[in-house]
Order: structure tokens, then sequence, then C-alpha cells
């Protein structure tokens, strides 16, 4: 940093813990609050600490239904981003309002949440994972599109005028200078969307898009605490494995 | 033509990986129910029903629940940043006081990230019953486990001079971490709490969904209730107030470089 950190700084974190303090208090955290949570908590938590196995071989079958609206999501996302990155690109847009158009578009596809946009679809196409892997797939490309575009914007400008410079068609330009320049990007921004939409799969299935996420919510609605915690054990190791994956696979694409 | 690109070597890797890809896209076509004609043309038939009048009268009301909704995500960053602050130097390989003791606290939240808010939220709901506490607490846990990591790991990376300078001037172990490390990360740990608080906006109103308040929950019932001259106005006012946020944080961060 070259200069020194201004005094405004210091009134800037003041203000925040004041805000947060004050927040605190009208949303009801206190310290007696605290205090019960905690007090109460543990005992709460620990009716979870006994899973019931019985209903295993159909709760695999839900997972791996969270699995495929998780891949698929991220399928639907490749689909949805490959042709909006290009509009997205300052440098690749075939016009200004083509560029604003597709920028607006992925940040409004960003604000979403996904499964406030599963909602929406259970009610548009019906219940059922489709919902949920539409929901993912259009989430996702505010956010593949988005860092996809950013990343051909910082390819340098003579990478692209080189290949135009030999009569190369627009389609030509992306194939051979865009393309080639962002593809160790492309792998690695698919690789953790695709961890994050079977994260975010696992529990879609709370508003009905389908997944193991249903589950979740009948069995801790009814109390049923076994079946419950044999869910979060489910959902949690699926969680822990697809992260190990692909760490993995990272590391071997770097 | 022929282009050279940097990447050539993961050929196999990547052609096993498409083939593994497309196999299971291919055994789990039946399940998805993917039927284009059919999704589409009710899609676009519930998309026609939102070229309704606005509610107008509801409007007023919208306000109290963006913020109830804004406030949940703020307190559960604030409170996840104070903690995760203090926290984040023990998890750090560069500057934890103990090895194991950092291998620790990032087995720990490792596994606290490996919990999805939604799950924890109904979670805490049906141990200390259901609201914008629960809610917090869920955002809270989460957080923790998403700043403790990425903080010590913009630790790791800071340069080695002025923690050099100022051990050799005589500071404290405390002094060497504060007054060494952490203007140098400092940037760094505001766009990640600035991040972390944009994520939360959006699981605070999902969590609001599932009953702890907000402008989630006026969603759901909406929703249920196909009041689709609400559903407008709160869908964009979600989108005004994430995007509202956006600019703020990159301002911010603007500024901090």
């Amino acid at each position: 940093m070259k200069s020194r950190p201004k005094s405004n700084v210091w009134w800037i974190t003041g203000l925040v813990c004041l805000a947060g303090v004050l927040g605190s208090a009208s949303l009801g955290l206190n310290l007696g609050t605290l205090n019960s949570i905690l007090r109460e908590g543990g005992p709460a938590l620990s009716r979870y600490s006994q899973p019931d196995w019985q209903d295993l071989p159909r709760l695999m079958g839900r997972l791996g239904e969270t699995l495929v609206v998780g891949v698929w999501g991220t399928i639907i996302n490749l689909l949805l981003a490959v042709p909006l990155t290009i509009f997205a690109a300052r440098n690749l847009s075939p016009n200004r309002f083509a560029f604003r158009g597709s920028r607006e578009l992925l940040n409004v596809f960003r604000a979403l949440p996904d499964a406030l946009i599963a909602l929406l679809f259970t009610q548009g196409i019906g219940l059922g994972p489709m919902a949920g892997a539409l929901a993912i797939g259009i989430h996702s490309t505010g956010f593949v599109a988005k860092s996809l575009a950013d990343a051909m914007e910082r390819v340098p400008e003579g990478t692209y005028e080189g290949v135009r410079a030999c009569g190369a068609t627009r389609f030509q330009v992306i194939r051979f200078a865009a393309w080639p320049s962002i593809g160790r990007e492309f792998a690695s921004t698919t690789l953790y969307i695709a961890d994050r939409n079977i994260r975010v799969a696992t529990t879609l299935g709370v508003v009905g898009a389908g997944g193991i996420g249903v589950d979740l919510l009948t069995s801790l609605r009814t109390f049923n605490t076994g079946r419950a915690a044999t869910v979060m054990v489910l959902i949690v190791g699926l969680i822990l494995v697809v992260d190990v994956i692909s760490n993995q696979i990272q590391r071997r694409l770097q | 033509m022929k282009c050279v690109t940097q990447n050539r070597a993961p050929r196999v890797g990547t052609l096993a990986g498409t083939a593994l890809v497309i196999v299971f896209l291919a055994a789990t076509y039946p399940l998805i129910q993917l039927d284009p004609g059919r999704n589409l043309g009710s899609l676009f038939s519930f998309l026609g029903r939102f070229a309704v009048a606005p509610n107008w009268d509801y409007a007023p009301k919208l306000g109290p629940r963006l913020w109830e909704t804004v406030l949940m995500a703020f307190v559960a960053t604030f409170w996840a940043i104070l903690i995760s602050f203090p926290i984040c130097f023990f998890a750090s390989q560069r500057f934890t006081s103990n090895k194991f003791l950092g291998a620790g606290i990032r087995g720990v939240v490792a596994v606290l990230r490996a919990f999805p808010e939604l799950m924890l939220a109904l979670l805490l709901a049906s141990s200390i019953g259901l609201g914008p506490i629960a809610g917090v607490v869920a955002l809270f846990l989460t957080t923790v486990g998403f700043l403790v990591k990425t903080f010590a790991e913009s630790l790791d990376v800071v340069d080695r001079k002025p923690v050099e300078g100022i051990t050799a001037a005589g500071a404290d172990w405390t002094g060497i971490r504060t007054i060494g490390a952490v203007p140098q990360a400092l940037p760094d740990f505001v766009g990640l709490s600035l991040y972390s608080f944009d994520v939360n906006i959006r699981a605070s109103a999902i969590i609001g969904a599932l009953g702890a308040g907000g402008i989630g929950y006026d969603i759901s019932q909406a929703v249920k209730l196909f009041q689709f001259d609400r559903l407008g106005l709160l869908i964009v006012s979600i989108y005004l107030i994430v995007a509202a946020i956006d600019v703020a944080s990159s301002q911010i961060r603007r500024r901090l470089h």
C-alpha cells in the first residue's frame, strides 16, 4: 500500500460495529438469547446423534437424484453461458447494445438466488428435478458467463488482432484467439461451479425441486430425528466427497 | 489452421472425463423429465401471468420486509467477521502458534463449510425455534467456515519483508501479526467480507421463505397463492437490493486498492 491507512478507516469500523450491535439488538439477539441458544441448542441437537439407517436404499436413490440435478444444472449452465459470454465480453460483442443487454441479464441471473428461481419454476413447469436443474443452470450462468467474459476482456488485444489480421471471421476469432486464451480458466470455473451446483442441489428439494432436500424438510418437520440425521449425514458426505474430487482435479489442472 | 494452446497435457483425462459426463447424462435422461416442448410451453404461459398491473398497495410493505432480510444477513456477517478475525491467525499455516492447532481449526471449518446454510437453518429452526435468530445463526456458522479459511489463506500469501522487518525490530507475537501481516491482507479481508455479505443477502432471502421472516416469506406466500401482482414487485426489489450492494461493494474495493 502506498499511503498510510486513512483515519476514516477507524470511523467506518466504528460505525459498522455500532450498526452490528444495534442490528443484533433489533433482531432480539442479546446475551440472554445467546445463553438460551447455547443451553438449549446442545440437548436439542443431541437428539440427532442416532441416525436411523432403515430407509437408506430409498434415501440413496434421492441422493442420486440430487447429483443428477446438480450435473444437469451445470450442463444447462454451460449451454446458456457459452453464447452469453461472447455477447458479454466488450471486445467480442457484436455491438454496444448486445453488450449492455447481456451484462444486465447476467446481473439479474446472479441477483436471484437459485432456490427462489426453483420455487418459481416448481409453479411454472411443475415439481421435480427439472425445475431444480433449470434454476441452478440460470443462476450459475450469471456467475460463469460474467467471470469468463471478464477473462476474455483481460486477454491482450494483440492476440485478437493477430487472428483478425489473417482475415478470420468472428467465429474463428473466438475459436482460435479467445478460446485458447481462456481454456484453463474455463476448466477451473466449470469445476468450481459444478462443485457449487451439487452443493446447492442438496437443499433445493426443500422447495420441491428434486433431490434429497425434500426428505430433509419432511423428516425435520415431523421430528423424525433418526431419519433426519441419516439425511444430514448423506448430504454432508456427498458435499465432502465432491469437494475432495474437485480439489484433486483442480490441483491436476494447475 | 493449428493453434498452440498452453494446456495440452491432460488430453486423455479430458476425453475420459467428457465420456463419463456423456454416459451420466444419457443414463439419467429419463429421470430429469426433460421435455423441451412441454417445459417451455408451460414456462411461457407461467411467465405470461406476470403481465399484470403491480399491486401498488402492497409496495409500502416491501420496505420493512427487505430491511429485515438485509439486517439478518448483515448481523450474521458482522459477527462472523468479528469471530473469524482472531481465529484466522491460528488457522494460518505461516502465523499459527501451533501446527496441530492450525490443522485442527482448518479441519473444523472445512466440516462447517460442508453444511449447506439451508440445512443448518432448518436444523436450528427445529431445535431453537423458527425465526430470524435461527436464520442468523445458520448464516453465521457457514460464514465463519468460509471466512476463517479465506482470511487465513490471504495471511499465508503476504509479503515476507514487512513481517521480517517488524520481527527484527523486536515486536512480540501479536505485533508481528497485527502490524506486520494484517495491513497487507486488509484489502483481501474487506473484499472477502463484502463477498460474504453479498452471498448472505441471497441466502437470507431464501431462509426467509422457510419461515424466518423477511422478503423470502412473502415470496413463498405469493408463489403459493398465485399473487402475481405482488411477485413481480418482490423479484424486482430483490434484484435492486442485490445490485445496489454490488455497486457499493465494488466502490469500496476500488478505494482500497
